[in-house]
């Protein structure tokens, strides 16, 4: 009785611990693949999301550029052409018949126009590349950009830098082009009132923080537009991620814009400014 | 189980190991170089030809041939350690091969002789060997580089190496307590029959898949 009772224990203990067994390798193996393959999936995901998001910038690189040339020939043709015809003009009136009182008015005339040319020239020349961007640097240059704000919509500027830092020319110029892009919006679509915009230059990279108050947008609805008319914000994605760096919204429909930039600085070469104080 | 059925899956497992061998023979032509495959062709070759002859000495000799399990489970491990030598590291590789045989050839001439069964050995083998499914499956997780896993040798070396070794280990480990009843034996055996069986067909789909190059 008691062997028979030891057998039949011994063999469901045997059966349990086989069953057991089979059941955890088969859970596992279960476990394995169907994981392996959602996984496989989600890398699928992200590499096919960062295609498609490549491609939107390197769509929105192009077509910025077109729209660049586009305001280029607009700014020529309306200005500088509009202007040459004038002195064209008061030029080919300037002959011998006319009489002294005639050609001092026609030559004040063309003087004027080519004063005018000449400073028309200067504007387009200085959206192009600032000339303060060359000999002072981005963060001179980025003041100079913020307060044309005050100058044309009194809007209100709280400007900070903790020191001028010169680095990496393309760079700067990138960075420059991203805060033209941020004023522009600004300056264009915002209503805001107030703008600040600090500077914090770290050891290895710098910190840019750029906000309105004005009406923000829906940052959602604006990534999923797939029509690139409006792609300014893309530009500025593509334009940081030639920088390396990183850089985040926060903003809602009436509830302004804060922008934040972090971007990497490559071979710095401190400046201060000349009285030790910040800018 | 039946004894009868027992006895025939037991026969059937002896037979199953020609299966992974026969596909082996379609490679002949156009030899893997897959060091996986070359490893398990060794492998089954040598299972095939142990079992025959294990066969071949019960079946018509009537001599003892327990002293073959010994020497095939040395054999086995040694084999399944450097089939997965691509996942376990180097030195650890080292150490569980030259540990191992140490200790099942001490195990064997000293203490489970070689016309005893070898319990010990066995058991250890089973569950040292199944770790290293769990080890590649985890690997692979980690690295994410395989795209079809159902073209991988290794995958279904393991998933045949995890069943075979989760289902044995217990039927190793009791197999001393089971000896002395006789019905009790053969339905367990024939149990441990089908995961060869299972072993078999799993090594002969890792012999036939090729993984994209």
């Amino acid at each position: 009785m008691g062997k028979t009772e030891d057998l039949s224990n011994l063999s469901f203990q045997l059966a349990f611990g086989i069953i057991g067994m089979i059941l955890l390798a088969t859970f596992i193996i279960v476990f394995f693949v169907i994981y392996q393959r959602r996984l496989l999936q989600q890398q699928l995901n992200a590499q096919q999301a960062e295609a498609a998001y490549q491609k939107d910038l390197l769509n929105a690189g192009v077509l910025a550029q077109e729209a660049e040339r586009e305001r280029i020939a607009t700014d020529l043709h309306d200005s500088i052409g509009g202007l040459l015809s004038a002195t064209k003009i008061y030029v080919s009136n300037i002959t011998q018949q006319l009489s002294t009182p005639q050609f001092e008015l026609f030559k004040k005339k063309a003087l004027q126009t080519l004063n005018e040319n000449i400073g028309e020239i200067r504007t387009i020349t200085n959206d192009l590349f600032p000339q303060s961007l060359e000999h002072v640097g981005v963060v001179a240059a980025s003041r100079k950009l913020v307060e044309k704000l005050t100058e044309l919509k009194q809007i209100q500027v709280d400007f900070y830098a903790n020191k001028e830092q010169h680095f990496n020319k393309n760079r700067e110029k990138v960075i420059f082009r991203i805060l033209q892009e941020l004023t522009n919006n600004t300056f264009k679509h915002s209503e805001a009132e107030k703008v600040p915009l600090h500077f914090h230059f770290e050891s290895d990279q710098l910190i840019i923080h750029y906000s309105d108050d004005g009406r923000g947008f829906d940052r959602k609805a604006y990534d999923e537009k797939k029509d690139f008319t409006s792609f300014g914000l893309k530009s500025i994605d593509s334009r940081i991620a030639f920088l390396n760096g990183k850089i985040t919204y926060e903003t809602a429909p009436k509830q302004g814009v804060e922008v934040k930039m972090e971007i990497p600085l490559i071979n710095p070469s401190i400046e201060t400014n000349t009285n030790g104080k910040p800018y | 189980m039946s004894r009868e059925l027992c006895i025939l899956l037991m026969n059937i497992a002896t037979f199953a190991a020609l299966i992974p061998c026969l596909v082996t023979l379609f490679g002949i032509k156009n030899p893997s170089r897959i060091p996986e495959h070359r490893l398990l062709t060794i492998l089954v070759w040598g299972g095939a030809g142990i079992g025959l002859l294990a066969y071949y000495m019960a079946a018509f000799l009537e001599s003892p041939n327990l002293f073959l399990l010994h020497i095939y489970t040395i054999f086995n491990f040694v084999m399944m350690t450097l089939i997965f030598r691509s996942i376990i590291p180097r030195k650890i590789m080292y150490i569980l091969l030259f540990a191992y045989c140490g200790f099942a050839s001490i195990n064997s001439i000293w203490f489970e002789h070689l016309q005893t069964l070898n319990v010990l050995s066995r058991s250890i083998s089973a569950f040292i060997i199944m770790f290293y499914p769990l080890v590649f499956f985890l690997k692979t997780l980690k690295e994410m580089k395989a795209r079809h896993l159902e073209l991988l040798p290794l995958f279904w070396i393991s998933i045949g190496a995890l069943f075979y070794n989760a289902g044995s280990f217990f039927i190793f480990l009791f197999s001393k307590d089971i000896s002395p009843h006789e019905e009790l034996w053969i339905t367990y055996f024939g149990i441990h029959a089908v995961f060869t069986i299972f072993l078999y067909i799993f090594f002969a789909i890792a012999l036939w898949v090729r993984p994209k190059t």
